[in-house]
């Protein structure tokens, strides 16, 4: 009360100074670092810290972000459902099948990201009246779907169209699910047909069946890029997947944060160049640095 | 109601999301056991989705039974052969040998006919595909015919040299830019994960955001 303002400020950060130091000394004590997993920990805390500036940044001024075609195609073949009156349809796949398991496995991210897009198909067909039907094979990502499809359409004023019966659980077999799927599409006689998470095999089969169909096709999947590149009519590549679920929401700040994975990517690249210089001279090792 | 709903989700996801990333970094052991339990919990909900699963197909066909749509035999045998499975399967366990022709001889040469239409399939879009309509696809027909000569017994009568060029061709630029895609999409795809995380990527929960 009676000390003045700036030796109340010395005396707070003296404080946080002490308490970071107990912290510190009582983390030490009870938690180490793992082996080998030091530059994972130091690379998650560069991401996130790249992550804040562009979110900080983008706040002040958008950064310019290129158009990416297949969601925009995504728009195109729900228009054209509508005018030849055919149903859209929308799977995410089985999963890498060398760690099937659905969102406990690590296709998670890949499942997620094709329902982020799922959300924004469904928006789109609430708002012109495309019939969707969406497959899966993994049951645990229905409640999930169905929970974003009827939440757009809810946003839109269409709950009356939302059909429960069109999400469908098929198999959580692969090519149980691969072969139900190709029955459902063309039982539907679907015309636009969307595919959009982590495939496996079965991606060939949805692209060719729904091929034969002459059905649109978009894919967005960061493997069996083969089976999707030639076939579908746009192919959302590797990263495009995973920024689509940014420039999807449409706000300007999220898409700022892609320029964030670009100055990631730009240091990555950084350190490769400069490892296959340096390293072979004995310069600096890298590998055991990034081993650490 | 929404709201608050989809508040809950994403703290919960960024809490055991933390906790996760945290036990793959260091050795804690209060972290250590949440992250056990929360991948213990994970297997638990999977078994209750399965249970959905079964649930909403059964669902789906026996309503198309009762209507008597146009293709309600074939949901007829699904749920006759969906209910003498699980019972003989609950009942008498899986070393029963109803339950061994069922899955060994019914099931198991029906997935693999499934795996052989995929010949079919990439044959028809190789023949679809491989067309020399421009310089990208020109490249790409060369690449194709010089891989099928590779594989081939015959591409190593006509000249050995496809052999050579066909492993240059898979191990330098296949892999080069194979793991190029592999490197943008693993940075993009952790970035991805901490926006579901940090809560900025909503779509997920609900949320037309």
């Amino acid at each position: 009360m009676f000390m003045h303002a700036s030796a109340k400020r010395k005396n707070i950060k003296y404080m946080f100074r002490c308490l970071l130091l107990w912290i510190k000394g009582v983390t030490e004590k009870m938690m180490a670092l793992k082996t080998g997993r030091v530059s994972v920990f130091a690379t998650e805390i560069i991401l996130l810290v790249i992550f804040m500036i562009y979110l900080r940044q983008a706040r002040k001024k958008i950064p310019p972000v290129r158009n990416l075609p297949p969601i925009d195609a995504i728009e195109e073949g729900v228009g054209r459902c509508v005018e030849q009156g055919r149903p859209v349809h929308w799977t995410p796949g089985y999963g890498r099948a060398e760690h099937a398991g659905g969102l406990g496995s690590a296709s998670a991210l890949g499942l997620l990201g094709g329902v982020t897009i799922l959300g924004y198909t469904a928006t789109l067909c609430a708002q012109r009246g495309a019939e969707l039907i969406c497959t899966f094979a993994n049951p645990e990502l229905v409640p999930l779907a169905t929970d974003v499809v009827r939440q757009a359409y809810t946003v839109e004023n269409k709950l009356d169209d939302f059909k429960p019966d069109n999400m469908i659980f098929v198999s959580s077999r692969q090519f149980t699910y691969s072969t139900g799927v190709l029955g459902i599409m063309q039982r539907a006689n679907i015309g636009f047909n969307l595919m959009t998470g982590a495939f496996s095999a079965e991606g060939l089969i949805f692209a060719e069946g729904g091929n034969t169909l002459g059905a649109f096709q978009v894919a967005g999947a960061s493997g069996q890029l083969e089976a999707f590149v030639p076939i579908c009519d746009y192919t959302l590549i590797g990263e495009e997947f995973y920024a689509a679920a940014s420039y999807i929401s449409g706000d300007p700040v999220q898409r700022g944060t892609l320029r964030g994975i670009d100055v990631f990517k730009i240091i990555i690249i950084i350190l490769m160049i400069a490892g296959f210089l340096l390293q072979p001279f004995g310069i600096f090792n890298f590998s055991k640095l990034l081993s650490m | 109601m929404v709201t608050i709903r989809k508040e809950i989700t994403v703290g919960i996801a960024l809490v055991i999301g933390t906790i996760v990333m945290l036990d793959y970094i260091v050795v804690f052991d209060p972290i250590q056991t949440i992250a056990k339990y929360s991948m213990d919990s994970v297997v638990i909900v999977q078994a209750f989705a399965y249970i959905l699963g079964g649930v909403i197909a059964a669902r789906r066909d026996v309503i198309a039974v009762i209507k008597r749509g146009k293709y309600w035999f074939n949901s007829a045998v699904m749920l006759v052969t969906l209910a003498v499975t699980v019972i003989i399967g609950t009942v008498w366990g899986f070393d029963h040998p109803i339950y061994y022709i069922l899955f060994n001889n019914m099931l198991q040469p029906m997935t693999l006919v499934t795996a052989g239409f995929m010949t079919f399939y990439m044959a028809s879009a190789t023949f679809r595909v491989f067309r020399a309509k421009n310089l990208n696809s020109s490249v790409l027909l060369a690449a194709g015919v010089l891989m099928m000569l590779r594989n081939a017994p015959i591409g190593s009568l006509i000249w050995p040299g496809f052999g050579t060029l066909g492993n240059f061709l898979l191990s330098v630029p296949q892999i080069g830019g194979n793991r190029g895609v592999i490197l943008g999409s693993a940075i993009v795809s952790v970035f991805f994960g901490l926006r579901v995380l940090l809560g900025y990527e909503q779509r997920w929960t609900g949320s037309a955001d």
